[in-house]
């Protein structure tokens, strides 16, 4: 590798770390490390394949649509080089697409059609747990340097702290939010209940049977309509009455 | 003081405590169990209203955390806002903490040792154990260690229901339209402890309309009844609920 790559290389070190930092888009983060990819691998084109919490690969990021189609072929497949990384957690790579059409039956022979000769993947990968696989396509045969397969491997960790620390982000403050939610709901629906029970003068079964009523009605939330009465953005006199749904047999209360 | 598998067996207790495999005694039995005190309550902590005693081992242990909830303060807090337990080896001869009317109320229970830890899954904050002695005195080392890891414990086993039930009343819709589970016996499904503060949120609506005051003012002013007539705020707003008592005119 020459010192102009190499400071290449150092150059998108930089970036990633800084965006891993600042908040950070994960789309654009990722379509940067295949851009990034492209320019210091010498390839044509660069693809990234990420799986979802499930386990389905999904292409996140590719440097064009002919790439595209050909990470779309191995996801619907099942099958084909990024494919077989994501699922060993191991780099692999068709040094010669033309010669490794009987492995590959689907793959290779729209690879060559796209104009591609050799495939190189590397995992994203952090100890045990394989998220996705970077593709690098070329229109030389041959492998990948070994020093080029090292930086590679070393952009896509760096990608897979991001990717990692997105979800873990996100999940952690879904869960905040519904453990918030649950807690709340039912005491705001009780708060409500109490003013719809002081200003109509009926009991709290009744209040809850308005409360549920004017909800479906107006097709809201029960705990929205709840928070609206108790934050006063609806007065309890506009919590209507009329038109009460009909009784549910059997459950004491309705 | 308890050895490695007795803790195990503890908490895989606490992990069985919501499922059809339970053992009785719920969430608070192994703790009991295995820790050196007297009686363990679970609450979950969410500001100053919304405050609910999960299970309770006994009236004293439920009344602990009943005093902190009326009254705003006391270890349960502490351990909930510092994220540490609080150690309170001797709540009659030992230095006063800084919550000295809960500290007046608590002299008058059994207790004589009060041992609050939070509860919580990384950053999110769940509730406290609140657990207490009637003899004065430190938990030792090993028992810190035990009741540290059964609150971790606790915290992903509460997570887990209530989780569980944001995710039911997702499936049947009901978190959206139907809502039963709210008129039904349990404030909350994941409670364990028969008596909940219920009466308390419907008391505050009703204040809220009778004095038309904000949902925060209504609150303070309920629990500032209970504090003037020494009750428990619960027993106030049972009287409100049940009508024999009214803002403004009886007391004004």
């Amino acid at each position: 590798m020459n010192q102009v790559r190499e400071m290449r290389l150092a150059q998108a070190f930089v970036t990633l770390a800084d965006t891993l930092v600042a908040g950070y888009d994960l789309v654009e983060l990722m379509h940067y490390l295949v851009d990034t990819t492209v320019e210091l691998f010498d390839a044509a084109d660069a693809g990234l394949l990420l799986a979802d919490g499930q386990g389905r690969l999904d292409v996140l990021a590719s440097t064009s649509e002919r790439t595209d189609l050909l990470e779309i072929l191995q996801v619907r497949t099942g099958r084909g080089p990024c494919w077989d990384c994501f699922s060993s957690g191991q780099p692999g790579s068709i040094p010669d697409l033309a010669r490794e059409a009987e492995r590959w039956p689907e793959f290779a022979p729209l690879a060559l059609q796209q104009g591609f000769r050799s495939v190189h993947a590397v995992p994203l990968r952090l100890r045990n747990q394989t998220i996705g696989a970077l593709n690098m396509f070329r229109t030389q045969i041959g492998e990948l340097a070994e020093q080029d397969r090292l930086a590679a491997q070393a952009l896509a960790d760096v990608a897979t702290i991001g990717v990692l620390q997105e979800r873990a982000v996100r999940e952690g403050a879904e869960t905040e939010e519904q453990l918030r939610y649950a807690l709340n709901s039912r005491v705001v629906i009780e708060q409500a209940k109490g003013v719809l029970a002081q200003h109509r003068q009926v009991d709290m079964d009744q209040a809850f049977t308005l409360l549920r009523g004017h909800a479906r009605r107006h097709h809201l939330g029960l705990t929205a309509l709840a928070q609206a009465v108790v934050e006063r953005d609806l007065r309890p006199a506009d919590v209507l009455s009329e038109v009460s749904p009909a009784p549910r047999p059997g459950i004491p209360g309705y | 003081m308890a050895d490695q598998p007795a803790l195990r067996a503890a908490q895989e207790a606490i992990l069985a405590s919501g499922s059809g495999s339970a053992r009785p005694g719920g969430l608070c039995g192994p703790c009991i169990e295995i820790l050196p005190v007297t009686g363990a309550a679970v609450s979950t902590l969410s500001g100053p209203i919304n405050n609910e005693t999960v299970c309770a081992s006994d009236d004293v242990a439920f009344r602990i955390d009943e005093l902190q909830f009326d009254l705003g303060e006391g270890p349960c807090w502490e351990a909930f806002a510092s994220r540490r337990p609080v150690l309170i080896a001797d709540l009659r001869e030992g230095p006063s903490p800084p919550w000295p009317v809960f500290n007046n109320a608590v002299r008058e229970t059994s207790a004589a040792a009060l041992f609050a830890f939070p509860l919580y899954i990384g950053a999110t904050g769940i509730g406290a154990l609140d657990l207490y002695r009637t003899t004065a005195g430190p938990l030792d080392d090993q028992a810190l260690r035990d009741a540290g890891l059964l609150a971790d414990t606790l915290a992903i086993e509460l997570m887990r229901r209530i989780l569980a039930t944001v995710a039911a009343e997702e499936a049947e819709g009901a978190g959206s339209t139907g809502g039963t589970a709210a008129s039904t016996l349990s404030l909350d499904p994941w409670q364990e402890s028969p008596r909940n503060r219920r009466e308390i949120h419907q008391a505050t609506g009703m204040i809220m309309d009778q004095l038309d005051l904000t949902v925060g003012a209504a609150f303070a002013r309920l629990r500032a009844h209970a504090f003037a007539t020494d009750s428990a705020v619960a027993e106030v707003a049972h009287e409100i609920v049940s009508r024999k008592l009214r803002f403004p005119s009886d007391f004004q």
